[in-house]
């Protein structure tokens, strides 16, 4: 079980970390990019165990993925676009989309809606996750710089 | 605040070239306008107003001044070029940089070379498929396939697309290569995963986060730059399943 969940952790940030290096980002950004990838890998991963609904536990990596990648963007100094993009790498329905496309030419139309539908969820689940993690940042930054403007007053 | 208001030809060419390099390396059209709008505001020029597309630019520096447009015609994403351009806008925004100073830089920005070589990004992309086999829990007998299958895969997209410049026809062909390995592993080794043999080695080239970032984009109000690359990300993902199952329906 243990094994599992390290074997798990290792290889995930191993994605987002080759995801980033194929997208040609900087060298010391690499690392947290990984980190970001793992983070949101757990967070599905638990949701999975938890409630089994590939949606919601899209939402909630979506979500992790988003509050992390916020954090790694103000201590680095660089764009959020830069840790989220190899972050959901892991959780996107890119294999899901082509699994769709592929029944369709396999004669398979019924496997191959549901698949479709499923994508348009999982997709947008994953997108909602990064909406709210974005407005919940803004929200934070904005408090914080008000009670510090408070503090000086 | 020293606003100091540099001359017109400049600052057009700083904003309109650092928004064609956000473009092209893949970033959201919402950061683009903005980036634009404040480096633009930051030089002297308050009203500016610009619109961007998935393929235009389209800038005037002022009310009365005339319009600049750009076509863009190659989009991938490349995070170390937005990486560059937002470090630029910052140090601009906080006057360490003079505006020919960036006017120089981000001109260097379009001719640098790529960091990693292609060799390199192969084996990564080999990993990559690797990592995915047991993320998908997948078998032990696949793993020399999805690795020879995801680093040929992904160097026949990089190749070809960069020889040919459709990409509709590069990736056909290497879904339809990848598939044809993985059969060829199924028959020497056995095995009965061969869908998650598949779907692991073409991880490095599905469209995955250009699903994702049309719907945050529609979710944003950019609904052009939304609906377009949801296009894109559609096309490419009937192109590496119809290469994968041409294949599928042949040999099985």
């Amino acid at each position: 079980m243990i094994i599992t969940i390290i074997l798990n952790i290792v290889f995930s940030f191993g994605t987002a970390f080759l995801f980033a290096l194929l997208f040609n980002s900087p060298k010391y950004l690499l690392t947290p990019a990984g980190i970001v990838g793992a983070i949101g890998w757990g967070a599905f991963q638990t949701g999975m165990m938890v409630n089994g609904s590939d949606v919601q536990s899209s939402f909630i990596g979506g979500l992790f993925i988003g509050v992390a990648g916020h954090m790694m963007s103000r201590k680095f100094f660089s764009p959020v676009i830069l840790f989220i993009i190899p972050g959901i790498i892991p959780l996107v329905p890119g294999g899901t989309a082509y699994e769709a496309i592929k029944n369709l030419v396999l004669n398979d139309y019924h496997e191959a809606l549901i698949t479709m539908i499923k994508v348009a969820l999982i997709s947008s689940s994953i997108a909602l996750g990064l909406l709210i993690a974005d407005l919940l940042s803004k929200v934070y930054y904005k408090y914080k710089k008000h009670r510090q403007l408070n503090k000086v007053k | 605040m020293n606003q100091q208001r540099y001359p017109k030809s400049i600052v057009q060419e700083i904003v309109m070239n650092a928004g064609l390099v956000l473009l092209e390396a893949g970033s959201e059209a919402f950061r683009v306008e903005d980036t634009m709008y404040r480096m633009a505001k930051r030089l002297g020029y308050p009203n500016n107003q610009c619109y961007v597309s998935s393929t235009i630019i389209n800038f005037a520096l002022d009310i009365d001044d005339n319009i600049r447009v750009y076509r863009v015609s190659k989009r991938d994403t490349n995070l170390g070029n937005i990486h560059r351009v937002n470090n630029i806008s910052r140090m601009l925004d906080k006057g360490q940089i003079s505006a020919e100073e960036a006017l120089k830089r981000i001109r260097t920005i379009h001719k640098s070379p790529l960091p990693y070589s292609l060799p390199f990004k192969m084996i990564a992309a080999g990993f990559i498929s690797i990592f995915f086999l047991y993320l998908f829990s997948g078998h032990k007998e696949d793993i020399i396939a999805t690795f020879i299958g995801g680093a040929i895969g992904y160097s026949i997209v990089e190749i070809l697309h960069s020889w040919t410049r459709v990409k509709f026809i590069a990736e056909i062909i290497a879904a339809s290569v990848i598939a044809l390995i993985a059969i060829y592993n199924q028959m020497l080794f056995g095995g009965d995963a061969l869908n998650i043999a598949i779907i692991s080695a073409v991880m490095p080239i599905v469209p995955g986060v250009l699903i994702t970032n049309a719907i945050q984009d529609l979710f944003l109000g950019q609904l052009l730059v939304g609906i377009s690359k949801g296009l894109e990300a559609t096309f490419t993902s009937i192109a590496i399943g119809v290469g994968v199952g041409i294949v599928l329906l042949i040999f099985s």
